[in-house]
């Protein structure tokens, strides 16, 4: 299966032997280990996406079965793996970027007495990505699913010992079995109908489906809840703003680039299901462009330097969804690739900030870093300039392609929610970045300290800086890419990549503008704080996030913990009490029963004789 | 005449075994290493055949397909298991090993059986070296269980005998697989013959109400033989009864049918039911064997290919979980023949690994999911179902239920902390207890998470429908 099998076994043999050996080996080859086999599993996808691009157009599909798992009497399943253009770019994203983001934590790990378990569960995390990425039918999907759920709690919650961490994993994956369960029963709604998990063959089925029925609305929303889910759409996004409680080469790898896409690469995947939801596409689109202005306004008055940017990540996937759900496709997967690549980037910057000022990450002791750390400025600026769509960088090709297909589409509000998301963007992004590289140092001790981070982080950044620079033009190529994936089937009108009408760019690129020097006049030239307004009205709620935390608190915990006591207490009880009669009762009868076995070979053979009689009674009648 | 080389070996290694025994009365473990060998030669000299043409052979009386030889692999499993399990013991007699092969050339006799009489000799060839085996520590419990058990079964082959011959009254042949081609005319002569039959049958398999000597002889019995009795003798008696009334019958389906699934309830009610106050661990088992002759009277019951493939598949993990109880209790009894529910006490504390392979069995006995228990219990279950006959399916869902009890009781005593029971003191492993216990916990787990390769296997093997056009 030209190496798709290395591909995926490579880091899961990282994982075993990194957990079987980590307490015997020196703990600095932990790290090697594991970004070695990562390099290799990345060579190996991109041999394997080039073998790929030598087939046949319409024939881009590389196929197989690992082995096959239940048989049974009944239907069959087998665990499948699938490789076509669109998982192509999953995998080169989940393998390069990883591959930067492993090599980088060589540095930013090397003073953690625990970095064996750290990077064995980071690789451990890279196996089942792909798992779900080539995932060949919807059964392992949900598998690979809800192994990253597990590798993504445990590395939240990696250092254990705070309590904070503890409660952020735990949060993460009670909401992600939320969207787990949901899959389940969309995936059990589809095998009941189809008779078939396959994406062959449920695709088959779905060209020739009539659309908007009650069945396929009710599927599509369960699958879209389970996206929700993982990729952290509004009302289920409140665990990823609290995961950054993981180490920064997690947040950027897991909460950043790779796992919270999972969501994106469902909904692509399952484009033509979509197409049979009308309703559910529209509400996908809807979601997304309220997740987008949402977490923007969101992040405007965050203290801390990894809370900014989950904001823009949950605002970023917001857009990702928004171009699902109007049927761009190809802009939703380019936007996920340039976000992969400037995201990581902003995350690993941050991560060498956070390193340098020995732990801290609150914007109040930040300040004028530039000067020591020239290479980390340079590409947090270039992805900075990514992120805010100011051209010619890789964030202005991906959103203009978005935006320009939401306004084509007809959707207007929807395309007036993101042109002014992409002004915010911009404004909070820059407000980071002068803030922390920029003005006095507000903490001269932790300035004195500060020092650009060893080569082995600054290269990995510098790389990804470079991507975040010329990622948007992969455009074109990514379009020719992936117009396969997307032709095969009926319904993907505009899933190719459009231009919007020009006037919709230039109020984009001006309000991004405007944004900057808003920013610069208030955090450079006035020198505001970066506490300033967060008592007064609004600034407590954004800060807050208006409170979905609060509002899951009162809607769904406190209920259930009633609703839990009462069972507990009532409801319980009375189980046990039926379970404890029920296997008295069985005890009695057996006690009963027992003086019949007397011991007497006379008392064994007149048995016989009374079952032969009846037997013979019994064929008799027959005749 | 190729096709019967498994069961030459086998014999020949049993006359040797005996001839060695006899002649190097001092040599360790000589019987037992050939016929171990002789055993070992025959399962690979019958998967080697599996690729065979079904075909009769013998005037019609053997038939060689992938039917009788999953049943040789079967069996043979059985037979290097329970040797295993009395290896390095020389008070159960030098004699042990031939008896034990001569069994089980009777139960690969069974397997490959198209006649009556063949079954009568197969029966037969099983039945005597076990009255044997039974007495062979010649203590008073050993004693008892031989003597029961052999005025019993002589009770019951006359029965078998006499049906058989009514059987050949009925349709001038005792050749069954040319049955469907006669069996037509309803005659109460065949009727008869038949019923007759099944009690013989019944009573080797342990169906209630025919099952009274099952806890009295694998109490008395020795540990290894308790164990061929239960695992090869079931095995035995289950496919021959499959072969017989789902090929040689499958015209009086909606009959034989529903008679086999008034038992199938009975027995898996009644056998997990009386199982559950057992102290003594050996007559539980027993008690279990009889639970267990239940579900795999389901499979029959069914009338159905599902069926079939469902009971054949049902023997293999029933096996495997026999081994590793049976083999845990052979480590605990030492020189011993009794383990009762209480010597099992803290061996979750002292012996932790012992004490998971008892867990992993009893789990597979109760059908707990991830053991082969649970698959067998799902496809019998599912092949009910297809059946449409909801009876069967809360037969068994009853006797599962009820099973659990009493499989759960003896694995409370595992964790109780307060003492550790002497026998689990001084227990000590050995290699040849390590070897089937390893090979249990591996297979049950095994067929538990990746049952599809014995699937196809059995899927392949239980399709011996082949005969209907012959």
């Amino acid at each position: 299966m030209q190496g798709l099998t290395e591909i995926l076994l490579l880091p899961l043999f990282g994982a075993v032997t990194i957990g079987a050996f980590k307490s015997l080996a020196p703990k600095r080859y932990a790290g090697i280990w594991a970004s070695v086999l990562l390099v290799a599993s990345f060579v190996l996808a991109v041999l394997a996406d080039v073998h790929l691009a030598e087939l046949a157009a319409g024939h881009r599909v590389i196929s197989g079965t690992l082995f096959n798992w239940a048989t049974g009497f009944g239907p069959k399943i087998a665990w499948n793996i699938y490789l076509d253009p669109l998982s192509g770019i999953w995998l080169l994203v989940i393998t390069g970027v990883g591959a930067l983001i492993h090599i980088y934590s060589n540095g930013y790990m090397h003073d953690d007495p625990d970095r064996g378990r750290f990077f064995g569960y980071l690789n451990f995390f890279i196996f089942s990505m792909l798992l779900l990425v080539l995932a060949g039918n919807l059964l392992v999907l949900l598998i690979g699913w809800g192994l990253v759920g597990l590798a993504s709690y445990l590395l939240i919650g990696f250092w254990y010992q705070r309590p904070s961490a503890v409660q952020a994993a735990k949060k993460a994956f009670v909401m992600n079995t939320i969207g787990d369960v949901a899959i389940l029963i969309g995936l059990a709604l589809l095998y009941f109908r189809f008779h078939t998990v396959t994406y062959a063959g449920l695709f088959s089925t779905f060209a020739h489906a009539t659309p908007n029925t009650a069945y396929f609305e009710w599927t599509a929303v369960l699958l879209f809840i389970g996206a929700m889910a993982k990729s952290a759409q509004f009302p289920l996004n409140g665990w990823l703003v609290d995961a950054m409680e993981g180490p920064t080469p997690v947040s950027a790898l897991i909460h950043a680039a790779t796992m919270v896409t999972a969501g994106v690469y469902l909904m692509a995947r399952l484009y033509p299901l979509l197409r049979l939801a009308p309703d559910v596409a529209y509400a996908i689109a809807a979601i997304g462009a309220f997740t987008a202005i949402y977490a923007a306004s969101s992040a405007f008055f965050q203290q801390d330097i990894k809370k900014v940017l989950a904001y823009s990540t949950l605002s970023q996937l917001g857009y990702m969804f928004l171009a699902l759900g109007v049927g761009a496709y190809t802009a939703g997967v380019f936007h996920f690739m340039t976000h992969a690549f400037f995201k990581a980037c902003l995350f690993l910057a941050a991560g060498s900030v956070i390193h340098a000022l020995g732990g801290e990450q609150d914007l109040n002791q930040m300040g004028g870093l530039y000067k020591k750390m020239p290479w980390t400025t340079a590409s947090f600026l270039a992805a900075t300039l990514a992120i805010s769509g100011i051209p010619p960088f890789a964030g202005f090709y991906s959103k203009e392609a978005i935006l320009g297909q939401v306004f084509n589409s007809g959707h207007g509000l929807l395309w007036i929610v993101g042109v002014i998301t992409a002004g915010m963007t911009s404004f909070y992004m820059f407000r980071l970045f002068l803030l922390t590289f920029f003005g006095a140092p507000r903490n001269k001790k932790l300035y004195d300290h500060a020092h650009e981070a060893p080569a082995v982080m600054t290269v990995p950044v510098v790389i990804l800086g470079i991507l975040a620079v010329i990622g948007g033009f992969f455009g074109s190529w990514l379009n020719g890419w992936l117009a396969p994936v997307f032709r095969m089937y009926p319904g993907a009108s505009h899933a190719a990549l459009e231009a919007g009408p020009v006037f919709g760019t230039v109020i984009t690129v001006g309000l991004a503008v405007l944004a900057f020097f808003i920013a610069y006049w208030l955090y450079v030239l006035k020198r505001t704080a970066a506490k300033a307004g967060i008592s007064t009205w609004p600034g407590k709620w954004m800060l807050a996030a208006y409170g979905v935390d609060t509002g899951w608190r009162n809607v769904a915990i406190l209920p259930i913990q009633v609703v839990g006591t009462w069972f507990r207490d009532r409801i319980d009880q009375g189980i046990l009490a039926a379970v404890v009669g029920v296997a008295n009762g069985i005890w009695l009868w057996a006690e009963d029963l027992r003086p019949v076995q007397s011991g007497y070979v006379r008392r064994y053979g007149l048995s016989i004789m009374v079952g032969l009689g009846v037997i013979l009674a019994y064929c008799l009648t027959r005749v | 005449m190729g096709y019967l080389i498994p069961e030459v070996l086998l014999a020949g290694g049993a006359l040797l075994a005996l001839l060695a025994v006899a002649m190097l009365p001092n040599a360790k473990n000589l019987g037992s290493w050939i016929v171990l060998l002789a055993m070992l030669a025959a399962g690979v000299d019958a998967a080697s055949m599996w690729g065979v043409t079904a075909k009769l052979i013998m005037s019609d009386t053997m038939a060689i397909d992938k039917y009788s030889i999953l049943v040789t692999e079967f069996v043979l499993l059985a037979g290097a298991s329970s040797l295993l399990l009395a290896w390095n013991a020389d008070r159960f007699g030098a004699e042990l090993p031939p008896l034990m092969a001569i069994s089980v050339l009777g139960m690969m006799t069974l397997g490959t059986a198209a006649n009556l009489m063949v079954v009568f000799v197969g029966i037969e060839l099983l039945s005597l070296p076990l009255y044997i085996l039974a007495a062979s520590t010649r203590t008073r419990a050993g004693g008892e269980a031989a003597l029961k058990y052999l005025l019993l079964g002589a009770f019951s082959s006359g029965i078998l005998l006499f049906g058989m011959a009514l059987l050949y009254g009925a349709t001038s042949s005792l050749t069954f697989v040319v049955y469907p081609a006669i069996t037509a005319a309803n005659t109460w002569l065949l009727w008869s013959g038949l019923g007759l039959v099944l009690v013989g049958i019944a009573f080797k398999l342990a169906i209630v109400p025919f099952h009274m000597w099952v806890p009295d002889v694998y109490e008395g019995s020795p540990t290894p033989v308790t164990h061929l009795m239960a695992f090869g003798t079931k095995v035995g008696a289950a496919i021959i009864l499959l072969r017989l009334l789902a090929f040689g019958f499958y015209g009086q389906d909606g009959s034989w049918g529903t008679l086999i699934g008034y038992l199938a309830v009975l027995t898996m009610i009644v056998g997990n039911l009386l199982a559950v106050p057992q102290l003594n661990l050996k007559r539980l088992l027993g008690y279990s064997g009889i639970g267990h002759a239940g579900f795999l009277l389901v499979g029959i019951a069914t009338h159905s290919v599902d069926g079939a493939n469902a009971m054949m598949f049902y023997l293999l993990p029933y096996g495997l979980a026999a081994m590793a109880v049976f083999g845990v209790l052979r480590l605990i009894e030492g020189q011993g023949d009794e383990v009762t529910l209480s010597d099992l006490r803290g061996m979750a504390y002292r012996r932790p690994w012992l004490a998971a392979v008892l867990i992993v069995g009893m789990l597979s006995f109760a059908g707990i999911p991830l053991t082969g228990g649970f698959v067998g219990k799902f496809f019998l279950l599912q092949a009910a179902l297809f059946a449409s006959q909801p009876g069967l399916a809360v037969g068994i869902v009853v006797g599962t239920l009820v099973g659990l009890f009493a499989y759960l009781r003896p694995l409370q005593m595992l964790f109780q902390r307060t003492e550790v029971s002497a026998k689990v003191q001084h227990l000590r492993w050995s290699v040849a207890g390590a070897v089937v216990l390893g090979v249990a916990v591996v297979g049950t787990i095994g067929i538990g998470v990746y049952p599809a390769p014995l699937v196809h296997i059995v899927s392949q093997s239980a399709n011996f429908y082949w005969l209907t056009g012959g």
